[in-house]
């Protein structure tokens, strides 16, 4: 990894091939040695706590005694229509204010479209003038090399008071950084699911992979005889 | 004045995309502002006020009808020209993606006289004449946008309507049989109407279309190959906002071309979009070219989105660079 020098940052910004670095749309561009700066965008996802107990993906995906006609797929969906049920979307306009409570946290979203090439990868850092203020910007810092969307930003209040925040302020900037890859399977692909974002997105726990695998073994079973011998061996 | 556009019930089942559409129901504001041109056509008929040679052409044709085929020709003529302004004033100001999207929206909506021939052949011939009174069939209505792309300097077959894109055009042309078809299966009085507009087209219609979009204005050839550029990255999912000019400097991306590049991957790249789409690697390809669909509404919303933002961004800070000076 080679951090990008300010010079090198901005030749790609003004590039029209491969190699181009796209933040759209780009507004009065603060480019320093290695980072530029991100604004926040308009959309948030704020969290409506009173609404739920908790988030469970694995549980959720548990096959119950009932729920054996329903799919895994079936399954994966109701988990996010209920995980969407515990947010509220918000809209705000561009420099109308966003008030961040302490120790809240809201998804946003960088006002910029990002399309990163396949030779640059980048850290989502907090900017130091936000983060003095209390308010981290990100807690998933990378973006893989070849990522095209918006890239979503978990903000949190860490301060003892209220904060306003605005779309269209600088919240946070990316650390660029050539990243030495080659050849097929380099850089994001179609399997990355936040792929295409253009808004702020809640979870997709359950939709990875490994998540069939852990309910798997998370599934209710009849006491088999070593587990039965424990229980009375416990009884003891 | 405000200007309040009416927006038909049948497009909540449209995708963005097809609100390239629009452009027709803004072309109806115009049409008001021009002093409604269906009204004005069928006066300058009536009463042969105003002496040019279109009324002198127009009067002869309707001499030899009956009162009652007499009424509805002029009824037609005043609901079909302002429709008819208004598809040409969208090809004007949307070029080619006004088109394709149109002929695509018109087959969800079922505007087409072949579409409809066949699913209500039992309905009868006066189905069919209602169903048309207020706008003229989807066949026509092709047939005059393409002979309006040809007007603006749109060469069809060739460059820059070549290749899979000039294709679909060429084939609607086809289709559409420049109209004719559609005309043989409608009463006398539906052709006397088309063929009458037809004629005010290369005349008073045409000299207004001018007055409200220039040629210079109109999306032309030139503009289209810009397009398609943009297409290029809309298939790889970058929603761009901005065009970067040759010295670095940036422009802000005007509507027109986002649509015409949407419109471009829409009907010729959309699989090359679907195969970067995210999603189950189990999906079928007409499931990744559905889930690519829904891609390109969110991408092109996301452009747009973006150009408005950079362009209010831009009047803010002019704003405040004069209150400084």
């Amino acid at each position: 990894m080679t951090t990008l020098s300010v010079d090198e940052i901005r030749k790609r910004l003004q590039a029209t091939d491969d190699s181009r670095i796209i933040l759209t749309p780009l507004l009065e561009p603060k480019v320093d040695p290695g980072t530029i700066d991100v604004r926040l965008g308009r959309h948030f996802i704020a969290f409506r706590s009173s609404r739920y107990l908790g988030v469970e993906p694995v549980g959720a995906l548990v096959e119950e005694g009932s729920s054996h006609s329903i799919s895994e797929v079936e399954r994966e969906e109701e988990f996010q229509v209920r995980l969407e049920r515990t947010v509220e979307r918000i809209f705000v306009p561009l420099g109308h204010p966003f008030a961040l409570h302490p120790y809240e946290l809201v998804l946003a979203c960088t006002l910029e479209y990002i399309a990163l090439p396949r030779d640059v990868g980048a850290y989502v850092l907090s900017r130091s003038s936000t983060g003095r203020l209390g308010i981290l910007s990100a807690t998933a810092t990378y973006i893989h090399p070849g990522f095209r969307g918006v890239v979503t930003l978990e903000l949190v209040n860490t301060g003892p008071t209220a904060i306003e925040i605005t779309p269209g302020m600088r919240i946070a900037q990316f650390a660029l950084e050539e990243a030495h890859l080659s050849g097929p399977g380099s850089g994001v692909g179609p399997q990355s699911v936040w792929q295409f974002s253009t808004r702020p997105d809640i979870a997709r726990l359950t939709r990875e992979s490994d998540m069939p695998t852990l309910a798997w073994l998370n599934r209710p079973r009849p006491p088999t005889r070593a587990r039965r011998g424990l229980r009375s061996r416990r009884g003891r | 004045m405000v200007s309040v556009l009416d927006i038909p019930r049948s497009y909540r089942r449209a995708m963005l995309t097809h609100l390239v559409m629009v452009g027709h129901e803004v072309g109806h504001i115009e049409d008001h502002a021009v002093g409604r041109i269906g009204d004005r056509f069928k006066r300058e008929t009536i009463v042969g006020r105003v002496v040019t040679g279109q009324a002198a052409r127009i009067l002869p044709a309707l001499r030899p009808l009956r009162k009652s085929s007499a009424s509805l020709v002029l009824e037609l003529i005043r609901n079909w020209s302002p429709e008819v302004f208004c598809d040409l004033y969208c090809i004007r100001r949307l070029g080619p993606a006004g088109l394709l999207v149109f002929a695509e929206y018109g087959r969800v909506a079922g505007i087409f006289l072949g579409d409809l021939s066949r699913r209500r052949s039992e309905d009868g011939k006066e189905d069919v004449e209602e169903r048309f009174r207020e706008h003229p069939p989807g066949e026509i209505r092709i047939a005059l946008m393409i002979e309006e792309l040809v007007a603006l300097g749109y060469t069809i077959g060739q460059s820059p309507l070549d290749g899979p894109y000039g294709k679909i055009v060429a084939g609607w042309r086809e289709v559409t049989g420049g109209g004719r078809d559609a005309l043989v299966r409608l009463p006398e009085e539906f052709g006397r109407a088309y063929r009458l507009i037809r004629g005010h087209i290369h005349g008073p219609l045409r000299q207004e279309l001018i007055r409200r979009i220039p040629d210079a204005q109109a999306y032309g050839p030139a503009r289209l190959a810009y397009a398609r550029t943009l297409a290029a990255d809309l298939a790889q999912g970058i929603a761009m906002s901005e065009r970067i000019e040759a010295d670095g400097s940036r422009t802000i991306l005007e509507v027109e071309d986002l649509y015409n590049a949407a419109a471009f991957v829409r009907f010729v790249q959309l699989d090359e979009l679907a195969a970067r789409v995210p999603g189950d690697e189990r999906l079928s390809r007409e499931q990744r070219r559905g889930a690519a669909l829904e891609t390109l509404d969110l991408l092109l919303t996301r452009a747009i989105e973006g150009a408005r933002i950079a362009a209010d961004w831009a009047e803010a800070s002019s704003a405040i660079k004069a209150r400084r000076r």
